[in-house]
């Protein structure tokens, strides 16, 4: 028999030991914001807005900590990085305000920017100053990114673009949009002709509506553009070079802590619920309980294996599809299986049901945002050589 | 890891892939199922050494670290290696860390099943007595050889002991892979004063349970990935409906299911196996984390690879349940996943919910 192909591989990269000093800094600024009122646990972690607690984040230098320094960064590793993410969110700070432009669209322009653009939106980027919001989903372009119809036609020095984009997170707080768009017609190549363009949302002719979600809330929005003129010196890369440019980006936005730990805050209620409750816990609570807190473990060794593989310089595209598909099913199923924990169990915590009841329902997002799971599969197949 | 020891485990690695290859045969697995211990096999892979992989150097054995010998029953669950690897690593390596010597392999380990208790006393008449039993102990047969971490109530620490089980002790069965396993009941058993020791501080019958359940845990990550692999095979090879049947997305979709399964086991033992080489606090939450995921991946997993090669992997010939029969064997052995999961919940709700993430993210437990 011969050997086996070894499919995929998620190595273990050691941890630099400047973390566990990390770890500790991160936790004491976000106990003295808690303190001071800045933020409060029980929220949605990275789907939260909070702009003075992103200040707070970027005055520590933890925003862009792996981008040079002349642009405002640390160039600390990406393990770091995934370090303070993992903070952040296993505490449940409200990290949404930079979550966007710190992991894909800073990285982007370091990638794929001119050197005035990276140095005209990176330092204010570290500062916490300026947010970005992804520009890819349209009404009628889901899953589908490239059948995209919002088109930016050539005038002089810029582009004028006009369509519609949806399902943008935070963009009524946001002051910048990277755009994909169709620079050319649509051609036999359909992953041809489209480019990225910055467009600042509080240029003329962009305008913003609320979207509310199933819960009530307001995250997301619906951004039309009607001849907005974006200048030549906004275009991200090559134009025409956009499908490449923004499928590099999902690498970063698919493989983060955030696939597996926005809720993670409800975990530790449980065990607080449990250990708490008059009743001793069942076996099957203990059980249940230690398949939680283990899939977590075992989702984290995934995660930072894919961080490890990132910090090399590698875009490991099927791993990181692994470790979204595995990692937001599980944070979609937590909130249901707290519900029957607490149930079973007798916690005696109503406003831990209360919270698990609305978890339930902005669970569903977590396998479609991002890219949906067939999507996902789809991509992971195709990294198996099946398409 | 330095380049050095990049390339020996590299090299270490490709051996044991080539005697692998070589030795299990369908032939051979045949044999073992029909009860014929393959001698020859056994003999080419002690020739190797790597029965005392976990062995100290400077007691004569190889002085790999836990990763490389993890790496080495990865590979043979990759290969279905139909021999007591596993079991003769552990045991070895528990009589060097008591003192011992090496033993005449192959061997067989207790407590390897969460059920196992042995106990030991001192007679001043008749020396060293051990009594218990284990339920199911891996590739025990008359004759054999087994490494026992029995409990010494007089001085509450525990002793390595080195048995061979008459007759009369062993009730030989199979697991459902064919291989044999024996019930094992020792009342009153007498172990001669050379083959019996102290153990080290820390090694009682539930550490060896744990690094059981690791080997185990590295067995199912090497037999997931040869599953994933079998199956990637049959889906691009096999034409229906005048294309591979991998082109459907019916078929994708299980497929990247699948990739999952075994992406996340292969993850957790290499966590696990990190955490056990360094002695972290965390190691026994891995351990138990990494082996529950691995039996609760096995189901699933064999599950969607039995759909996909359809009939022809329901059929002797076929490789497939080679692997999958081993991996429903597995997943109970060293513990089942309600056992793991279990143990992993116990440790979790002891360290409160402050304690929850300090443990996941593998620092000592605040709480604790």
């Amino acid at each position: 028999m011969r050997p086996p192909t070894i499919h995929v591989s998620f190595p273990r990269p050691s941890l630099p030991v400047e973390v566990a000093a990390l770890r500790h800094e991160i936790r004491e600024l976000l106990e003295e914001e808690r303190r001071a009122g800045t933020w409060q646990p029980g929220g949605k972690s990275w789907g939260e807005y909070n702009p003075a607690l992103t200040r707070k984040i970027a005055e520590r230098g933890w925003i862009g900590l792996t981008w040079p320094k002349r642009y405002g960064g640390k160039e600390r590793t990406q393990l770091e990085r995934y370090v303070v993410t993992e903070e952040l969110l296993a505490a449940g700070a409200p990290a949404g305000a930079h979550w966007v432009a710190d992991r894909q669209s800073g990285p982007l322009l370091l990638r794929f920017g001119t050197e005035e653009q990276r140095l005209r939106f990176l330092p204010p980027i570290t500062r916490g100053e300026i947010y970005f919001c992804i520009g890819m989903s349209e009404p009628d372009s889901g899953s589908d990114l490239a059948s995209i119809r919002s088109r930016a036609v050539k005038v002089d020095g810029g582009w004028r673009l006009s369509g519609t984009k949806i399902w943008t997170s935070w963009a009524h707080h946001c002051h910048y949009m990277i755009t994909l768009c169709r620079t050319e017609p649509p051609s036999a190549d359909r992953h041809a002709g489209m480019s990225q363009l910055i467009v600042d949302l509080h240029a003329q002719g962009v305008s913003i509506r609320p979207i509310r979600n199933l819960t009530g809330e307001h995250e997301f929005n619906e951004i039309v553009f009607d001849e907005t003129f974006v200048a030549d010196e906004d275009v991200v890369g090559e134009p025409g070079g956009g499908w490449h440019q923004v499928t590099s980006e999902l690498a970063y936005e698919r493989s983060g802590p955030e696939r597996f730990l926005t809720n993670f805050h409800l975990l530790r209620r449980l065990v607080d619920g449990l250990g708490q409750s008059d009743r001793a816990a069942s076996e099957h609570g203990l059980r249940e309980l230690g398949r939680l807190a283990g899939e977590v473990w075992a989702l984290r060794a995934m995660s930072l294996s894919v961080a490890g593989a990132l910090e090399r310089g590698e875009t490991p595209a099927v791993e990181a599809a692994l470790v979204k598909d595995l990692g937001t099913h599980f944070q979609q199923e937590l909130p249901d299986a707290g519900r029957r924990l607490v149930d079973q169990e007798g916690i005696a915590e109503e406003a831990l049901r209360d919270e698990l009841a609305r978890a339930t329902q902005l669970a569903r997002a977590y396998t479609i945002q991002g890219g949906t799971t067939e999507i996902l599969r789809g991509i992971i197949a195709r990294g198996l050589k099946l398409r | 890891m330095t380049t050095q020891s990049h390339r020996a485990r590299t090299l270490l690695l490709d051996a044991a892939a080539r005697l692998f290859a070589d030795g299990a045969t369908e032939e051979v697995q045949e044999q073992v199922e029909d009860g014929t211990f393959p001698r020859e096999l056994w003999s080419a892979i002690e020739d190797n050494g790597l029965p005392l992989a976990l062995v100290p150097e400077d007691a004569g054995g190889v002085g790999l670290g836990v990763p490389d010998a993890m790496a080495v029953l990865r590979l043979a669950g990759a290969f279905a290696l139909p021999l007591p690897l596993a079991e003769t690593m552990l045991g070895q390596w528990a009589l060097a860390s008591a003192g011992l010597p090496a033993a005449e392999g192959p061997l067989c380990v207790a407590p390897g099943d969460p059920r196992d208790h042995f106990e030991v006393e001192r007679d001043s008449a008749r020396g060293w007595i051990v009594s218990g039993r284990a339920p199911r102990v891996s590739w025990a047969s008359p004759g054999a050889r087994c490494v026992l971490v029995c409990s010494e109530t007089a001085t509450g620490g525990s002793r390595i002991a080195l048995v061979t089980p008459g007759p009369h002790e062993l009730a030989p069965s199979r697991n459902p892979a064919g291989e044999s396993q024996a019930s094992l009941v020792l009342e009153s058993h007498m172990v001669a004063d050379g083959n019996i020791a102290a153990a080290p501080p820390g090694l009682d019958g539930h550490r060896l349970l744990e690094l059981f359940a690791l080997a185990r845990t590295a067995l199912m990550a090497g037999a997931l990935e040869r599953v994933l692999d079998l199956t990637l095979e049959h889906a691009q090879g096999r034409v229906q409906f005048g294309k591979p049947i991998g082109r459907f997305q019916a078929v994708q979709q299980q497929v990247a299911e699948l990739a999952g399964e075994s992406a996340i086991v292969g993850a957790a033992l290499e966590a696990a196996a990190a955490a056990v080489e360094e002695n972290a606090e965390g190691a026994s939450f891995a351990v138990a984390a990494a082996k529950a995921r691995a039996s609760t991946a096995a189901e699933p997993a064999c599950a969607i690879a039995h759909q996909l090669h359809a009939a022809i992997g329901f059929t002797r010939e076929h490789v497939l349940h080679r692997f999958t029969r081993r991996l429903w064997a597995w997943r109970d052995e060293a513990g089942s996943e309600s056992f793991w999961w279990q143990r992993a919940g116990e440790q979790i709700l002891e360290g409160g919910g402050a304690g929850l993430w300090p443990r996941i993210c593998g620092e000592v437990s605040e709480a604790s």
